[in-house]
């Protein structure tokens, strides 16, 4: 009897497993489900790595801008390394700008001893406090300064076209220079030489945001002019 | 058999194996592209860091040179203590070096400053750098100490007690080391958030010997003494080191027609007869050998276009104090500098021009004694001449040359004051001397007391000019009853040279490295 009833079942699953009714369907709807979930990750992934790679790539040119920038400053002549005016403070911190305090700028963005770290660092006050972050500016007309300065303070735009038109890069570079005081024995001047720091803002299509549109960092370069260029 | 073709022919479930490996395919293509944009970022970040790095190791040589030249008069041959700057002195390799002052061994680092050795140099990096003592020998990475005992006595003393040697040597004294130079390595470092980056930058400082007196007269190809009444001689009475030489040549020393040479002959080979006498022309003095040959390097201006760059504008603004007026004029068109001392002789009987202490740089200059005679003060003052630098409205035979006429009196602004050098770059295209010094028509006194240094050019000294001072020429030639007298002082003779010839000013590879060094603080490891 029982053995009867299991030879029924051979042909019973057979004609089961031969049956594909409504498979088809299911394994299309997983397929494109499991499908689906691929793309978007796909897409998701490769979004990421355009807007880094464009990120990278506007870092990029944001270097070497400053770069180029600063070097084109430090060929000038010692009395032409100057500003034209007194750059004008920015309110958003994350500008450069937001920095300069009257004649003051505060070139070293570390925090000073005593300030709190994380967060933007202050700015000066207006007698030059922090003295280890902030430095006068040097501008034509002002002390040990002549009119021969040819930097000029004001933010200036290097936009590149893109191949299909419309502007894929913009940035936006800013200039400051200061006097710094060094401290050694022998330099009894408060302006021994000058400070040149280069600041780009990275911009493009999609204005001034970096990655998921999160704040951009400026790019910053800095370094020491001395009018001393030989022993 | 046929259990196998049923397998083959059922498709079930082959959509979805489809599906997850074209899912697989896909995320390794996105691992890939992400992986690559990630290193692509990475890259962006490292070279901004190593921009800044390279910044802030820049700021340091700036710090470096301002500081050295802050202690006032530190040339190369200088003898300064670099520990009072807080500066360290690097050793290089070389296990104990001498240091120009005091001590026998390199020091260990100075009291610690700000951040330890660390100066910062703006938001997120720092530098620190070293500077070594005089170097003689290749270059930074296989130098020597240059012997103090050797800056010292180039540099003060009389002709009555030293060896005026000429060139440096080295510390064998039969070496020709012909360059000095300081060793300034600035590290700048980056903070980045995953290590830090190091950048160096090494500067070399070169300047070639000579840098202060070689001998009174040089002309490394011929020096001729011709005509009656010309004379070359020490001062009288001095006992000068009978090894010195007064005069110094590669070739010959041709006395003739009368002329007179009372001083001894430098030559690399005294075996050779390098003295020619003709025609009534006396020698009395002796050869002495000079090891090696006489070597005077190029002028090289335009070191520094700021500062050479004072002579282009106007006479007025050349750094010419005209304390009478002395018809000064400087053409801008063609970049000469004209010094008359005839135009108004009734205004002051003395015209005086002060050549302020700086460096000019002219295409020629002219300097005219006229019926009076025209003082040129000197401080310090360095006067570059060069004829690439000349436009072409001005005659090639005219191009690079220093003409003085006539009445010319140099003096020095008290006794500190070196005296003003010339430094003449190349010859004339159009042929020619380069200098000529002529006291045509004069009957009384003209004294040059500066410094000619013309390597590749011919400097004349003709028709009655008498001059003092130190002359450097390709060919030095005295003609017709000019003379000259060697100064007593060798400090009288210092010729500003120090940073003046074939000075370079060379940045060195820089060597950057990513990430944290091995051991903190050792940028050695990069």
């Amino acid at each position: 009897m029982r053995g009867s009833r299991l030879r029924a079942l051979g042909p019973r699953l057979r004609a089961l497993g031969a049956d594909e009714s409504g498979f088809t369907l299911i394994e299309l709807l997983s397929a494109v489900i499991v499908t689906t979930i691929g793309v978007i990750a796909l897409i998701t992934t490769l979004d990421t790595s355009r807007e880094l790679i464009t990120y990278s790539e506007k870092r990029e040119a944001a270097v070497h801008l400053a770069e180029r920038e600063l070097e084109r400053i430090q060929a000038l002549p010692y009395a032409q390394v100057a500003l034209t005016a007194t750059p004008v403070t920015a309110s958003d911190a994350k500008d450069p700008a937001y920095y300069v305090t009257g004649s003051f700028y505060r070139w070293n963005q570390d925090p000073a001893q005593g300030e709190p770290s994380g967060g933007p660092a202050p700015r000066c006050s207006g007698s030059g406090a922090p003295a280890a972050a902030c430095e006068p500016l040097v501008v034509n007309g002002g002390t040990d300064v002549g009119s021969a300065g040819t930097v000029d303070p004001t933010v200036s735009t290097v936009a590149q076209a893109g191949p299909t038109g419309g502007t894929r890069i913009t940035l936006e570079v800013q200039r400051f220079v200061t006097w710094a005081d060094d401290q050694c024995a022998a330099c009894t001047s408060p302006r021994d030489y000058k400070r040149v720091t280069v600041a780009v803002k990275i911009g493009g299509r999609d204005g001034l945001s970096g990655i998921r549109g999160g704040a951009v960092k400026p790019v910053v370069l800095s370094t020491l002019v001395s009018q001393d260029r030989s022993l | 058999m046929s259990r196998l073709r049923a397998i083959r022919s059922d498709e079930r479930g082959i959509a979805l194996t489809v599906a997850i490996f074209a899912i697989v395919l896909i995320g390794i293509f996105s691992a890939v592209l992400a992986s690559a944009a990630i290193r692509l970022g990475d890259s962006s970040s490292a070279d901004r860091d190593d921009k800044r790095a390279l910044q802030a190791a820049q700021a340091g040589l700036s710090a470096a040179f301002h500081r050295l030249n802050a202690q006032g008069n530190v040339g190369l041959a200088n003898l300064i203590d670099l520990s009072q700057l807080g500066v360290h002195l690097e050793c290089i390799g070389l296990g104990p070096v001498n240091r120009l002052v005091g001590l026998d061994e390199c020091p260990g680092p100075a009291a610690p400053g700000v951040d330890g050795d660390w100066e910062p140099a703006g938001t997120g990096t720092r530098f620190r750098y070293t500077v070594t003592p005089v170097l003689t020998g290749d270059g930074c990475d296989s130098p020597y100490v240059a012997s103090a005992q050797d800056l010292v006595s180039q540099l003060t003393g009389t002709l009555d007690d030293l060896v005026v040697r000429g060139i440096l040597r080295g510390p064998a004294n039969n070496e020709d080391p012909l360059f000095l130079f300081r060793c300034i390595t600035a590290t700048g470092e980056t903070l980045a958030p995953d290590g830090s980056v190091t950048a160096r930058v090494r500067l070399q400082e070169r300047v070639a010997s000579p840098f202060g007196l070689v001998a009174n007269i040089v002309g490394t190809d011929e020096v001729t003494v011709d005509g009656l009444g010309t004379v070359v001689s020490r001062p009288l009475g001095n006992a000068v080191n009978a090894a010195a030489g007064v005069i110094g040549t590669n070739g010959k020393l041709k006395v003739s027609n009368g002329a007179v040479v009372q001083t001894d002959l430098s030559h690399p080979d005294p075996s050779s007869s390098p003295v020619e006498l003709s025609s009534g022309g006396t020698h009395l003095g002796q050869v002495v050998k000079h090891e090696p040959a006489w070597f005077l390097p190029r002028v090289s201006p335009g070191n520094s276009a700021a500062s050479n760059n004072n002579g282009w504008t106007g006479c007025l603004n050349i750094n010419l104090l005209l304390v009478h007026f002395t018809g000064c004029e400087y053409d801008a068109t063609t970049k000469t500098l004209l010094i008359h001392g005839m135009s108004l002789a009734g205004v002051n009987s003395a015209n005086v021009v002060t050549l302020r202490a700086g460096i000019h740089n002219y295409c020629r200059v002219v300097i005219d004694g006229g019926l009076l005679p025209t003082t040129v003060l000197s401080a310090q003052s360095r006067v570059f001449i060069d004829p690439d630098s000349c436009p072409a409205s001005v005659p090639a035979a005219e191009r690079g040359t220093l003409r003085i006429n006539g009445r010319v009196l140099f003096v020095e602004l008290g006794e500190l004051t070196p005296y003003s050098g010339f430094f003449v770059k190349g010859t004339p295209p159009g042929g020619g001397p380069g200098v000529r010094i002529d006291g045509t028509g004069i009957a009384d006194l003209q004294v040059l007391k500066a410094s000619v240094y013309a390597p590749e050019t011919t400097i004349e000294i003709t028709n009655g000019a008498k001059v003092l001072g130190a002359y450097y020429g390709k060919r030095v030639d005295f003609k017709s009853g000019a003379s000259y007298a060697a100064l007593p002082v060798l400090s009288d003779l210092k010729l500003n040279l120090l940073g003046a010839v074939q000075q370079e000013y060379a940045r060195s590879a820089w060597v950057q490295c990513r990430a944290t060094p091995p051991v903190a603080g050792d940028e050695e490891s990069c």
